[in-house]
């Protein structure tokens, strides 16, 4: 099914998901190259209908790159790729007439008030004015902007344009929604408004895919994901099996100083099945996080401060790339 | 859905997208188209025109009055300074600023359709910009004949050959860092000064001529002169400055194609 094999019990879950329902894109060894560079250097992935996939990676991974092969407006260099059973080389009006974009950039027209910007995308897609205007009052409704029908774009807040933007992505009732970089840039209560928006759209069935480099988020809403770096697909499965796969139950996190964290990492390597020393602190991954931190006390480290949490997707980065996920 | 529909009304789309926009600035469009003429007619008209005239023994320039000889060529100049300004900054605009040709292009729309929406909307602009100077020309008598209105078209046409490769020029550029300021002061000013827009180019030293050859300012002012009946144009010549015209509008429309689709679809 994959360019990477991952195994577990829910791998067998996700192959009873794809086999059963057809999927809406397929990509098989999809490669996007400028000259010399390869930005997506052959993945392989395929997304189920009513599914939430996620794209998780770094800045300059290639996830920007994939989602605009995935919306049809940018050919692919190689390999195979078909949404919603179409070819976007040969289909592309057809098959952005289908999808819903929320690109990373807002690209509202901030002449036009939030109405109007509903009502001119939606006539893009050959939709009657009358019926652009129902669907455009009911998606302000459902972006909680009824009340800014007639604000300029540049009197809205970051996460009042992300909602709309995300409102105008289904003036076209789309089977696909591609969000790249959702909630980037916007602060705790922000993202949460607009998580909750696209839980009920995949409560309604929308097959979402996004890209992210915030674990929460991809956390949050993949049902699904592959982790990408460097244009390649690193690992895939649910956000829980990639845990499970990839890192230990708990991280125990200490800091000892910048001068001493190394130091400390190399007397404390055996107290966990993993360890890393990053600059700032010490990472133990071990099931038993309070019982590893018992054990440093008792060797006589003494951590300037210590934590104890369960193991994120961000570990499971670190433990595939030897990078972190926001440099 | 509604693919068909799309792709034969597309450009309608965008261009109705641009004409919302308009609304917010159209009284100055207005204001601008004529306030301009009249302003010439003030400046050619009373000002420079009482000079020629005395200068030229009440003969004018061309066998006709001052004013009749620059007025279409003003108008001309006018239009393509219109049409430049929204080839340059819409097309910034659309693609960097704004962002609204990468929204468009989300959609089922093509790079044809968005390029040859927002044309039709600077052609809209530069007409009506045209017609208005057109109908104060007549006020003024500078216009006279049956054919005047042709001249309309005639700075139409000057406008897009000029202002089509423009915007495939903006649409090359990543940021905008002062370059729209020079094609204004090092490009369109010494068109205009240069292209026999407020004397003949035949009193310019031959040397300076062939800015005025490679001109479209000269070229649609000539043919506007002609319709107006400022300039008694050979049938040949007439055939040049439409073929020339015709020539850079359409390449431009090429370069502009192939730009677009080098930016829209990376």
């Amino acid at each position: 099914m994959t360019s990477c094999a991952v195994g577990g019990p829910d791998y067998a879950r996700r192959v009873s998901i794809a086999s059963t329902s057809t999927p809406v894109i397929r990509a098989s060894g999809l490669t996007k190259r400028y000259g010399e560079t390869a930005a997506v250097d052959g993945v392989s992935f395929e997304v189920a209908a009513g599914e939430s996939f996620g794209l998780l990676g770094p800045n300059g991974a290639g996830k920007s790159t994939t989602m605009r092969m995935l919306g049809a407006v940018s050919a692919r260099s190689g390999g195979e790729l078909e949404i919603l059973g179409l070819d976007p080389d040969r289909h592309g009006p057809e098959i952005r007439g289908r999808l819903g974009v929320v690109p990373q950039l807002d690209n509202l027209d901030t002449e036009l008030n939030a109405r109007e910007n509903l009502i001119v995308y939606g006539r893009y897609f050959g939709l009657p004015r009358a019926e652009v205007a129902r669907r455009a009052d009911e998606l302000l409704a459902f972006a909680q902007l009824e009340d800014r029908a007639k604000a300029r774009i540049d009197d809205l807040s970051g996460g009042m344009k992300r909602r709309l933007t995300i409102a105008r992505a289904l003036i076209n009732e789309p089977r696909i929604l591609l969000l790249d970089e959702p909630t980037t840039g916007l602060d705790p209560q922000a993202r949460h408004v607009l998580w909750d928006r696209l839980f009920r759209l995949k409560e309604r069935g929308t097959t979402l895919v996004l890209t992210t480099h915030y674990m929460d988020e991809a956390e949050q809403l993949c049902d699904r994901l592959i982790v990408v770096d460097h244009g390649r697909i690193m690992a895939e499965g649910s956000p829980a099996a990639l845990i499970r796969e990839h890192s230990t139950r708990e991280v125990l996190e200490v800091r000892f100083g910048s001068e001493r964290n190394a130091d400390a990492a190399a007397a404390i390597q055996d107290l966990g099945e993993r360890v890393e020393a990053l600059p700032d602190r010490v990472l133990v991954y071990a099931e038993d996080g309070e019982t590893a931190l018992a054990e440093v006390v008792r060797r006589g480290h003494e951590p300037v401060t210590s934590l104890v949490r369960r193991s994120s997707l961000e570990d499971v980065f670190l433990r595939l790339t030897g990078r972190s996920l926001i440099d | 859905m509604t693919d068909a529909r799309v792709s034969i009304r597309g450009i309608w789309y965008v261009l109705e997208h641009q004409l919302r926009e308009y609304r917010s600035y159209g009284a100055v469009t207005v204001a601008q188209a004529i306030g301009t003429p009249l302003l010439s007619w003030l400046a050619f008209g009373i000002g420079v025109g009482a000079l020629v005239t005395a200068g030229t023994g009440g003969r004018g320039v061309d066998g006709v009055p001052y004013l009749a000889f620059v007025f279409p060529a003003l108008m001309c100049s006018l239009t393509l300074q219109v049409w430049s300004e929204d080839s340059m900054f819409g097309t910034m605009i659309g693609i960097t600023w704004r962002r609204t040709f990468v929204a468009m292009r989300s959609s089922p729309l093509g790079v044809p359709q968005i390029a040859a929406g927002f044309v039709a909307s600077i052609c809209l602009r530069a007409a009506v910009t045209a017609l208005l100077y057109w109908l104060v020309a007549l006020v003024a008598g500078a216009m006279a004949g049956p054919w005047s209105w042709l001249s309309v078209l005639a700075a139409l046409l000057g406008a897009a050959a000029f202002g089509i490769p423009l915007a495939a020029y903006a649409a090359s550029l990543k940021s905008e860092s002062g370059q729209f300021a020079l094609v204004g002061r090092f490009v369109i000013l010494p068109l205009t000064l240069l292209s026999g827009t407020m004397f003949p180019l035949a009193v310019m030293p031959i040397w300076l001529q062939w800015i005025g050859w490679i001109s479209p300012l000269w070229h649609a002012s000539q043919l506007a002169r002609g319709a107006s009946g400022a300039a008694a144009e050979p049938a040949w010549l007439v055939a040049v400055h439409l073929g020339y015209l015709l020539a850079l509008a359409v390449a431009g429309w090429a370069l502009l194609l192939r730009v677009l689709h080098e930016k829209l679809e990376r």
